[in-house]
């Protein structure tokens, strides 16, 4: 036995070598900007009151919601976290279908996953270097990390009206939206930029209609930028939820990462005191202005026409198309041509209106009879660590997998293998 | 954070949550709760028999069916996180006297 074990500590060592991101050091920013998506989560779930606060929490918990946002960088250090959640739909197959299950769940129509998502995904794209946090004061990585993270999200709020009226629904809720002007213009750059990622998905639902309600030249409707923009005082609402979010949620002392002026959280907070600047600084921010700095009301107007130059800015973080096509092919991966009649337009459409919170977590589907536990694919499943079938069989009840209960083989330097699976977890978690 | 032991439950890259784990013991049909890095407890069995017994260890061999009650009360168990308040309370320790990090 104890050859065994020390064969596999050898082998994982060298398995360690090639796979350098599973010993990838985490950083203090990564954590802190965990527990401040955390705090959020709760603060959205109070106020989303349908919702139980463990089971969004939990949700959010989960390394899958944080494994679709793994960066699009240069590092290898999460390619193989990125792989099971950004696999193209069009070649899912069951067992892709399996593993990107949980993603799938979270992100439908989950808004606020969406959220989340950004904010990992910045925060790990944009994470600095060790040279570069010794060297740079870090209080400068913050700010565009809300700017960033406030974009994604609205750009998330585009792709679920544009959905929606690609899928022929038009009773959206009719307010009295931008007219013409800068936030026209920037619905307008926005629906330009997100409907040809929108289309595909649109005729593989309803390919009747969308063939002929839409040219295939890729050519944005014009009845898009209406829909969009007759939305947005839902833009508004959100923004508002948003803000409130964050006023509950951010703790200041987070933001203040170093003692030199004010932070963009500051700005927020002093923003929220003045109603009528509020909407106006949120939107400056979602849609990628500069930080605000002003504090007299005669600022708005400057920051309102800013946003439509600045909007050109939403194109530019390079990772904006890709979270759009991951978040599309999240809400559809389960979508196959002879699945198409069990889900409905109809039930697609739920989907995207669904409220923006995530689903109640759910254990495992355990089979009604302990037999059929007993003598189903469990009997012959093997552990994931050593390849045999385990002597006494533990089935995890939260990931579906087997590992051996108490057995030596499985034993790292005295930690048995469901404390492992426990500890992997969490240091996935950890690690984003 | 990066010691040896914590490198080892890196390359389990399927696994379930975060420091508190529920597990099915297949052998016996009890249910196994892990949290922290020292603390566990069995916590009973989700599959009962007809007469609405549990059967640990399947020894008189009665066919089990799933309680949804029971189940309902492990996924609150991981969804509230009360993994560790349950183990805390329970106490319990292994005959055999090997600490729970060893399962």
């Amino acid at each position: 036995m104890q050859l065994a074990s020390t064969l596999q500590r050898m082998e994982f060592e060298s398995r360690v070598e090639q796979e350098p991101h599973a010993v990838a050091p985490l950083s203090w920013k990564q954590v802190a900007s965990f527990r401040i998506v955390l705090r959020a989560a709760i603060a959205l779930t109070k106020l989303n009151r349908n919702r139980t606060p463990e089971d969004s929490m939990f949700r959010l918990l989960l390394p899958s919601s944080f494994g679709g946002g793994a960066p699009v960088s240069t590092s290898t250090s999460t390619t193989t976290t990125t792989t099971t959640t950004t696999t193209p739909s069009s070649s899912t197959s069951d067992d892709q279908m399996e593993t990107t299950q949980p993603a799938v769940s979270l992100l439908e129509s989950d808004l606020f996953s969406v959220l989340v998502q950004a904010w990992c995904h910045w925060q790990a794209a944009a994470l600095p270097t060790s040279a570069e946090v010794s060297t740079e004061p870090s209080s400068s990585s913050a700010e565009p990390a809300l700017n960033t993270l406030a974009t994604l999200a609205w750009h998330a709020v585009v792709l679920q009206v544009l959905l929606r009226f690609g899928l022929g629904d038009t009773d959206a809720e009719l307010c009295d939206g931008f007219d013409d002007g800068s936030e026209g213009e920037a619905v307008a750059a926005a629906v330009t930029r997100l409907w040809p990622l929108v289309l595909p998905y649109v005729r593989q639902l309803d390919p009747s209609s969308a063939a002929a309600r839409f040219e295939d030249d890729g050519r944005v409707p014009p009845q898009a930028v209406q829909a969009v923009r007759a939305r947005s005082y839902s833009f508004f609402k959100w923004l508002y939820q948003l803000r409130t979010v964050l006023l509950v949620a951010v703790v200041p002392e987070q933001w203040r990462l170093s003692d030199s002026g004010s932070t963009t959280g500051e700005m927020l907070v002093d923003a929220a005191i003045e109603p009528p600047r509020d909407f106006a600084s949120l939107m400056a921010l979602a849609l990628g202005t500069r930080p605000l700095t002003a504090t007299d009301g005669s600022q708005d107007a400057e920051v309102l026409s800013s946003a439509t130059t600045l909007l050109d800015r939403i194109g530019g973080p390079s990772c904006l198309s890709e979270f759009a096509t991951r978040w599309l092919e999240n809400l559809f991966v389960s979508l196959e041509p002879s699945s198409t009649a069990d889900h409905t337009r109809e039930q697609y459409r739920a989907r995207i209106d669904a409220p923006p919170l995530a689903l109640p977590f759910r254990l495992v589907e355990l089979p009604t009879s302990f037999d059929k536990l007993l003598l189903g694919a469990a009997r012959t499943q093997t552990c994931p660590h050593c390849h045999e079938v385990p002597s006494i069989q533990a089935l995890c009840l939260i990931c579906n997998a087997i590992v051996c209960y108490g057995s030596p083989c499985c034993a790292e330097a005295g930690i048995g293998e469901c404390t492992l699976v426990r500890w992997a977890r969490w240091l996935a978690w950890l690690a984003g | 954070m990066a010691d040896s032991r914590t490198r080892t439950g890196l390359q389990h890259t399927r696994a379930c949550s975060n420091g508190n784990g529920a597990f099915l013991l297949l052998s016996n049909s009890i249910v196994l709760l892990l949290t922290g890095t020292n603390r566990g407890c069995m916590w009973g069995s989700c599959y009962i028999d007809a007469h609405g017994e549990e059967d640990i260890g399947l020894r008189r061999g009665r066919p089990l069916f799933l309680d949804a009650a029971r189940v309902e009360l492990v996924r609150r168990a991981v969804v509230q996180a009360n993994i560790p308040s349950i183990c805390q309370s329970a106490m319990q320790q292994l005959v055999s006297g090997r600490r729970w990090t060893e399962l």
